[in-house]
């Protein structure tokens, strides 16, 4: 929230200058802008689409010069509007701001302006130029008002950032068109280089991401989104950046004194991430894992059709030895040591990393103590991934399965049970396809391998004989009306039970953490969802030098949202180890800035483009993959490659706050 | 004969991975593949509250020792095959 002045954004346009303050109303839509760190408010924002100012005293125009010198910074300089455009630009407008004679120039600005704005080949160029066009549109007279008072020459404090709606929606804020642009350049190891300095875990990131960069990706609006998630397996797997060790202790440059130890609670994606990061800070770092095997949920939840796991997976966290970094296996926290017994062996801080592996039961009549052929989701994916195909181990699974659920999981455990040689696979959900949480691509891919879906449908009951599942009991539903959200109830079609014979249960319908590594006197608190208890911005849990991130934290979600919160952890344990104080880092409060006006983020695509479909990646026929592990999607080419990252509009974007201080 | 370690909820926390490993080892190297074969199921039906990983061979269930499996199956094991095979 925050009071603005004047401001013109798109094609909306605020003047409140002749209210006085207390009369003007917050400005809602914007979010929180008050102050950009604790005592500096904030005085002006900039953006790719137009400006706010929130006090009187800002210079606009000396704003938007500044603005325009950091774009001209930031041009790649491939095009000469926006390489030598905006340096005479900011000239033409530093000229102005000094010597006035503004009715003569401003016209000669603006052409300029429109120039740059027209014809820079990317998003930078394209918008750099928009807030001063925006203000010659809306309010010419403050131009020559702050000139004529010399307020324009007066230096303005402020900050910078540089992003782009894919890399803003991406966790881990990971330089998608950098890595693209690198890509086209033919320079895969730059490439892959960008993606490596947020995670080790590229090639792994590039086979099973949810794409939140996609999602945000304004090619969408011409045609399809770019294949961000492709490239990123191209450029991984052309790089052999694990196999052929990269990553060495040579790549730390400033080694911490080595009785700063910290211990790494669980080697899934959260911790390989957080122990990657302290790693190149220069930590010594030891990683306790509870399984014989790296990856976490990524090696016990990811089926190996998806995500092979001795060539990608194992190679990838291979990068923690190669840094100096230890993992020990078959260490359980809480059975084969505590939090206490970590401190008194000398370590400094811990991070838990612990996930979320305990799946929920369906809630139902007929499924109290132990019945052979009812198993939880994770605990089915955990069999396939880690006994039969890491350890060789068989059993005997029947002819016909029972899934329930309708996220990704679910649809996991119906195309593993294929692959196990499982007759007859059923899937059970209580709403309509459309609602189904899982990816399309999953849904499809089940329903091609022959899944047959029970769409809504609940389960009421569990039926057994001697310990043994036999069937389950299933009621129709209907869709009831839509609540608040908008989503629509489901309510049981009295009489319609019927009942399905089968030897397996499988109940895919979430997961918690499993409290059992800690104890209660151990200072540790979980919240009421049996989360561990965080502060959202340090992740520092309520015992002093404790750390938590990934699914433990935020509950069964994505590889990429852990990785990112380990990250983040890792900048917390080091602020807390070497500055003993939460530094502030003015990237993430731009984050959380742009994060907060999600009103206002819709954008336009305002230049024509040609349309050019995203490249098709090849897929393991149907009838060959049902029976086999091996990996569905196939690489694709090079000139596909070349083909797809040319897709990309570079929707680089410059952000600015003029504070206080 | 099958024998069938198990790999449910409790016992996989107490170390069915860790048994299954060892008798793997003890059966190619011992070259009983042909004598018993080995699998996983979910939930033999026996959960106790000890630190232990239940195990069936035929008729017969055992609790085995994850720190020490190789004891577990000269005890529980070998007798049914020696019986079997004499």
């Amino acid at each position: 929230m925050a009071k603005v002045v004047i401001g013109a954004w798109d094609d909306l346009v605020v003047d409140n200058r002749g209210k006085r303050f207390f009369e003007i109303d917050e400005f809602t839509e914007l979010g929180d802008f008050r102050e950009f760190d604790p005592g500096n408010r904030i005085k002006a924002f900039l953006g790719g689409r137009g400006f706010f100012v929130f006090d009187r005293e800002v210079s606009v125009i000396g704003a938007i010069r500044d603005y325009l010198m950091k774009a001209a910074e930031e041009s790649c300089g491939k095009c000469t509007p926006c390489r030598s455009g905006t340096r005479i630009l900011v000239d033409k407008l530093a000229d102005l701001c000094e010597n006035g004679r503004c009715e003569r120039k401003l016209a000669e600005i603006r052409e300029l302006a429109e120039h740059i704005h027209s014809s820079s080949l990317c998003g930078l160029g394209q918008s750099a130029t928009v807030p001063l066009l925006k203000l010659l549109d809306t309010f010419p007279e403050v131009i020559c008002e702050e000139i004529k008072s010399g307020a324009a020459t007066v230096a303005q404090p402020g900050q910078s950032y540089v992003t782009a709606p894919c890399i803003e929606e991406c966790p881990s804020k990971v330089d998608v068109p950098r890595y693209i642009d690198y890509l086209k350049d033919g320079q895969f190891t730059h490439s892959v280089g960008v993606v490596l300095q947020k995670y080790p875990m590229a090639a792994t990131c590039g086979r099973v991401c949810v794409r939140f960069c996609e999602m945000a990706c304004r090619r969408t609006q011409v045609d399809e989104p770019v294949g961000i998630k492709v490239l990123k397996r191209f450029v991984a797997d052309q790089q052999k950046y694990a196999t052929d060790h990269w990553f060495g202790p040579e790549l730390i440059e400033d080694p911490k004194s080595p009785d700063l130890k910290v211990a790494v609670i669980g080697a899934g994606p959260a911790g390989i991430s957080a122990a990657y990061h302290l790693l190149l800070m220069g930590y010594k770092v030891e990683v306790f894992e509870a399984m014989t095997e790296p990856g976490g949920m990524a090696a016990v939840g990811i089926p190996e059709y998806r995500l092979p796991k001795e060539e990608i997976l194992r190679k990838e966290v291979s990068i923690i030895e190669d840094l100096g970094g230890t993992i020990h296996y078959n260490k359980r926290m809480g059975r084969d040591f505590t939090l206490d017994t970590l401190i008194q062996d000398g370590f400094k801080s811990v991070f838990l990393g612990v996930g979320a592996h305990k799946g929920k039961a369906l809630g139902v009549p007929g499924e109290e103590g132990s019945i052979q052929g009812y198993i939880t989701g994770v605990k089915f994916l955990l069999f396939i991934n880690h006994y039969h195909i890491n350890m060789g181990v068989q059993m005997d699974l029947g002819d016909r399965m029972v899934v329930v659920g309708g996220g990704n999981v679910a649809m996991d455990c119906v195309r593993s049970a294929l692959r196990m040689g499982v007759g007859e696979v059923h899937l059970v959900y209580r709403r309509s396809r459309e609602e189904m949480p899982a990816d399309h691509e999953e849904i499809e891919g089940a329903e091609r391998e022959g899944v047959i879906f029970h769409f809504l449908t609940h389960p009421t009951r569990l039926i057994s004989k001697d310990g043994k599942v036999t069937g389950l009991e299933l009621t129709k539903m209907e869709l009831g009306k839509p609540d608040e959200s908008g989503r629509r109830g489901v309510l049981p079609i009295p009489g319609s039970e019927f009942t399905l014979e089968t030897d397996f249960v499988v109940p895919a319908i979430g997961q918690k953490v499993d409290h059992s590594f800690i104890k209660p006197e151990e200072g540790v608190e979980f919240n009421r969802w049996g989360l561990l208890q965080t502060n959202e911005q340090t992740l520092r849990t309520t015992r002093r030098g404790v750390f938590a991130g990934g699914d433990a934290v935020t509950g069964p979600r994505t590889l990429i949202e852990a990785m990112a919160q380990g990250q983040q952890a890792a900048e917390s344990i080091d602020d807390y180890l070497t500055y003993g104080r939460t530094r502030f880092r003015p990237e993430r409060r731009f984050q959380t800035l742009l994060a907060g006006m999600r009103k206002l983020q819709s954008e336009r695509v305002e230049q024509p483009i040609r349309h050019l479909y995203r490249v098709k990646v090849d897929e393991l026929d149907p009838e060959t993959r049902k029976r086999k592990f091996e990996e569905v999607e196939k690489p694709i080419s090079v000139d596909a490659a070349y083909r797809e990252a040319d897709r990309c509009m570079r929707c680089y974007r410059v952000y600015s706050v003029v504070t206080e201080k | 004969m099958d024998l069938v370690v198990c790999v449910g909820e409790k016992c996989h926390l107490n170390g069915s991975e860790l048994v299954l490993k060892s008798f793997m080892d003890i059966i190619s190297s011992e070259q009983l593949t042909n004598a018993v074969k080995l699998k996983a199921c979910f939930c033999i039906g026996a959960c106790t509250e000890n630190d232990l990983v239940n195990v069936r061979l035929g008729d017969l269930t055992f609790p085995a020792d994850p720190t020490d499996p190789a004891r577990s199956f000269a005890e529980h094991v070998r007798p049914v095959l020696t019986k079997t095979e004499g």
